[in-house]
């Protein structure tokens, strides 16, 4: 019976060809479409570690060179006497310096030579100890930095599970050097983990993610340019004034900027889903078009056919007989389509470019979609098929 | 002739009313996207204030300076634009702006943030901003770095409430200025010229910026006539060549270009990454997002109108047997889905001035103004035309191919 209904689709190959061409580019916008939202949607349920709820970020701009060792060196002592003021403040819980901000759309990435010669590539972070208070931060092991890491002849580092797996595999990485170049002559070793540290926000991907300790008493041309404070719940607006101009007390010559962290967030979400919900209308667009290009095809291909199928209902078929021909016609072209397009779709995992994704989440998406194009395509030939069934044999056989 | 296509085609179209409604609605929404597009470039692109005169201006923006080891691209720094380009010969005027930050100020105790950059005097020449209350600052105001502001409608209503704002004074980021002007809100797509508020650059707190060959600062050009913009940006990119490289360890190269506004957009969508500006691969990409685009509503198209032609198939028997050429017949089946077009392109001209007044409303990009205007008008007619063409083509072709014997008779199966 396929086999034969093939043949069908065969004969009027042009007609069928152009039907398919169109159902295989439907697929692929689907795919685009439930490729990324399956995306966003599994990154979204990942633990973020940490929490910006009351948290507010100062950024400085002091328009100093840090390269230069003794500006560096004030800057760094500056930003220690900003630290201690702000925590005077009433309402403020907790203040620490932190070079990145989640949600401020900035990335650090770095590539470094693992002793064993793998290539270990991770996100850079700098912070200063009290930033676990600010962000709510837990850590799985060790401790994060503290005060008296100044006195340290290493460099201590907090990492990402993701990392110390990647590096130290089932060991347990605590006090451990990382096999890495030292950094200006002080080896790195990890003092603690936690669980992750997704900067970019609930939507970005689980990275290897490291913390570089700063010491705001040395210089480092790295410094950290922004400071972030908890304030308690309730704290009235006014104390942001206050904020600002206690710390321009202390650098008239430099810019403050306050933001809520809540705001960032809200910006940076409303940055990444403006974009995927336009995309996604429009998909939606040209699949509400396709679905009724679709009826209005099948049903002129059902009128056209009526000798065709007057014939079949004169010589004995029943009528779900007929409906159920028309169906398979059209699942049968689907398939074909539809399979074309995930030979297409499974060398993906292949390329560079997308190999960020995953392949669950591609072959998700491929399954997502092919499963939603059947269902378009059923729910278009529904009606047609219904109307073929109502054609009298007699009627359809006077026709000429 | 074209009467009687138009006849016919009007009536073709009525006969089958569920045909029709499908096929006009994937015309409608098809075009409906491409104009909303078409009109958001144009209100960032083309000239209208306060760049009314962005056909003859040149901008310079983000510049990259590149050695072995590093890359550091920003916008251009006062030193560079200074030495080389406000000297730049046979130019109507040179302006200088820095990219617009945030500045915080406060109004009883609540927060403030407006978007400021800092200009020069020969920027309120170059742009032609609509005034409602006093006037620019100048060029003496800059030098002597007078403590005056421009400020649009907006940022007045913050401030000031309902009331006046020239001469009272406005503190943002801790520093106070005399309003001197209030203009109105110039949208965020016009990134040049866009700001809440205008302050001179002498006003910056330090002056490190003025040994700047990469820093926060906007070159804008005005040149004479349209025709000199070539002989400009060839001259501009000769003198970038001669800028001495501040961190010779570092970095070797320094590469930029004067843009015109596409270019402006093309540099920095793509982060060009030496002096070309890259503006036709952006063109390329624009043609093939559009051609993507529009493949699957046209397969759609293409697919109604031949499930259609057999439905005709006497019509066209009927005149081909009475000598009608293949030419005569595809012209007036592409005539005919021109008309579809075009009706499907008038719905979907009022339903993207609903989209972009929806968009207006909605404050996703600040102070943007969009409307429907002739040129954009001109584009959705050529938009639908081309559409039309594209997806009345193939089957005009295969209508008429029929054999006039087997159409006549009511088509071969």
């Amino acid at each position: 019976m396929t086999w034969h209904l093939l043949k069908l689709v065969w004969r009027r190959k042009r007609a069928s060809g152009l039907i398919m061409a169109e159902i295989f580019l439907s697929f692929l916008v689907v795919f685009v479409v439930a490729t990324l939202g399956l995306y966003f949607a599994g990154n979204y349920r990942r633990p973020l570690g940490y929490d910006v709820r009351g948290v507010w970020r100062v950024q400085i701009e002091a328009n100093a060179n840090l390269e230069d060792e003794a500006v560096s060196l004030e800057y760094g002592r500056s930003l220690d006497r900003m630290l201690r003021e702000m925590r005077r403040i009433d309402g403020v819980e907790a203040a620490a310096p932190l070079r990145l901000v989640p949600y401020d759309g900035n990335t650090w990435d770095s590539t470094q030579d693992l002793e064993d010669g793998r290539a270990l590539s991770y996100l850079v972070n700098f912070a200063g100890p009290g930033l676990t208070d600010v962000l709510g931060m837990r850590l799985d092991q060790g401790r994060w930095f503290e005060e008296a890491d100044g006195a340290l002849a290493w460099a201590p580092v907090v990492v990402n599970r993701s990392l110390a797996t990647e590096v130290f595999g089932a060991e347990d990485p605590i006090g451990k050097r990382l096999p890495i170049k030292d950094w200006d002559g002080k080896e790195p070793r990890v003092v603690g983990v936690i669980q992750d540290f997704r900067k970019g926000g609930e939507l970005a991907p689980t990275r290897n993610y490291l913390f570089q300790g700063t010491r705001l008493a040395e210089s480092n041309p790295v410094h950290p340019k922004n400071l972030l404070l908890r304030v308690a719940a309730g704290t009235p607006a006014i104390f942001e004034e206050t904020l600002i101009r206690r710390l321009q007390a202390l650098e008239p010559t430099w810019t403050f900027e306050t933001t809520a962290v809540e705001a960032m967030r809200a910006a940076s979400l409303r940055e990444q889903l403006v974009p995927l919900f336009v995309g996604a209308t429009i998909a939606g667009f040209l699949m509400f078009m396709v679905a009724l290009g679709l009826t209005g095809v099948l049903w002129q291909n059902v009128t056209q056919r009526r000798q065709e199928i007057g014939l079949r209902r004169a010589v004995g078929a029943a009528a779900t007989k007929i409906h159920r021909q028309i169906l398979t016609e059209l699942m049968l072209m689907t398939s074909l389509s539809l399979g074309l397009g995930l030979v297409l779709v499974l060398q993906l995992p292949a390329f560079d470019l997308v190999a960020f994704l995953g392949r669950g989440v591609l072959f998700g998406g491929a399954a997502t979609a092919a499963l939603l194009i059947y269902i378009l395509s059923s729910l278009c030939g529904w009606y047609p098929s219904q109307l073929s069934t109502r054609i009298h044999p007699v009627e359809a056989l006077h026709y000429d | 002739m074209l009467r009687n296509y138009l006849k016919v085609a009007v009536k073709v179209l009525l006969r089958r009313k569920f045909f029709t409604f499908i096929s006009l609605v994937g015309i409608a929404l098809t075009l409906l996207v491409l104009m909303v597009a078409t009109a958001v470039a144009d209100h960032a692109l083309a000239p209208m204030r306060p760049e009314l005169r962005s056909d003859r201006m040149l901008f310079i923006s983000r510049m990259v300076m590149r050695g072995p080891n590093s890359t550091w691209s920003s916008a251009a720094g006062y030193a560079f634009l200074d030495k080389y380009i406000r000297t730049l010969p046979d130019v109507e005027g040179v302006a200088l702006a820095t990219e617009p930050g945030t500045a915080v100020g406060f109004v009883d105790g609540v927060k403030i943030t407006s978007m400021m950059r800092r200009t020069d005097g020969a920027f309120w020449q170059l742009m032609d901003f609509e005034f409602v209350e006093g006037g620019p600052f100048t060029a003496d105001d800059d030098r002597e770095a007078r403590r005056v502001a421009v400020i649009n409608e907006t940022t007045r209503q913050r401030y000031f409430g309902r009331g006046q704002a020239l001469g009272r004074e406005l503190e943002v980021e801790n520093q106070a200025f005399r309003v001197v002007g209030v203009v109105r809100d110039v949208p965020f797509s016009r990134p040049v010229s866009f700001s809440d508020v205008w302050v001179p650059i002498g006003t910056a707190r330090s002056d490190g910026y003025k040994r700047e060959i990469l820093g926060n600062f906007y070159g804008i050009i005005l040149a004479h006539k349209r025709a000199d913009l070539r002989g400009i940006q060839a001259e501009v990119q000769r003198r970038i060549k001669e800028v001495p490289i501040p961190d010779p360890k570092e970095y070797e190269d320094l590469y930029g270009g004067a843009d015109t506004p596409f270019e402006w957009v093309a540099r920095n969508l793509l982060s060009s990454r030496d002096d070309d500006s890259h503006a036709s691969w952006l063109w390329g990409i624009l043609l093939v997002a559009m051609l993507l685009f529009m493949l699957l509503p046209t397969l759609n198209l293409v697919n109604l109108n031949l499930s259609r032609i057999l439905e005709r198939a006497s019509e066209v028997g009927v005149r081909k047997a009475f000598g009608a050429s293949s030419r005569t017949l595809i012209g007036q089946f592409i005539v005919e889905n021109v008309v579809l077009t075009f009706v499907g392109g008038a719905v979907g001209l009022i339903l993207s001035a609903l989209v972009l007044a929806a968009l207006n409303r909605s404050g996703i990009i600040p102070y943007s103004q969009f409307d429907l205007n002739l040129r954009i008008f001109a584009y959705a007619v050529l938009l639908a035309l081309f559409f039309g063409v594209l997806s009345g083509v193939y089957p005009a072709w295969r209508m008429s191919r029929l054999h006039p014997a087997e159409a006549i008779r009511g088509g071969r199966r």
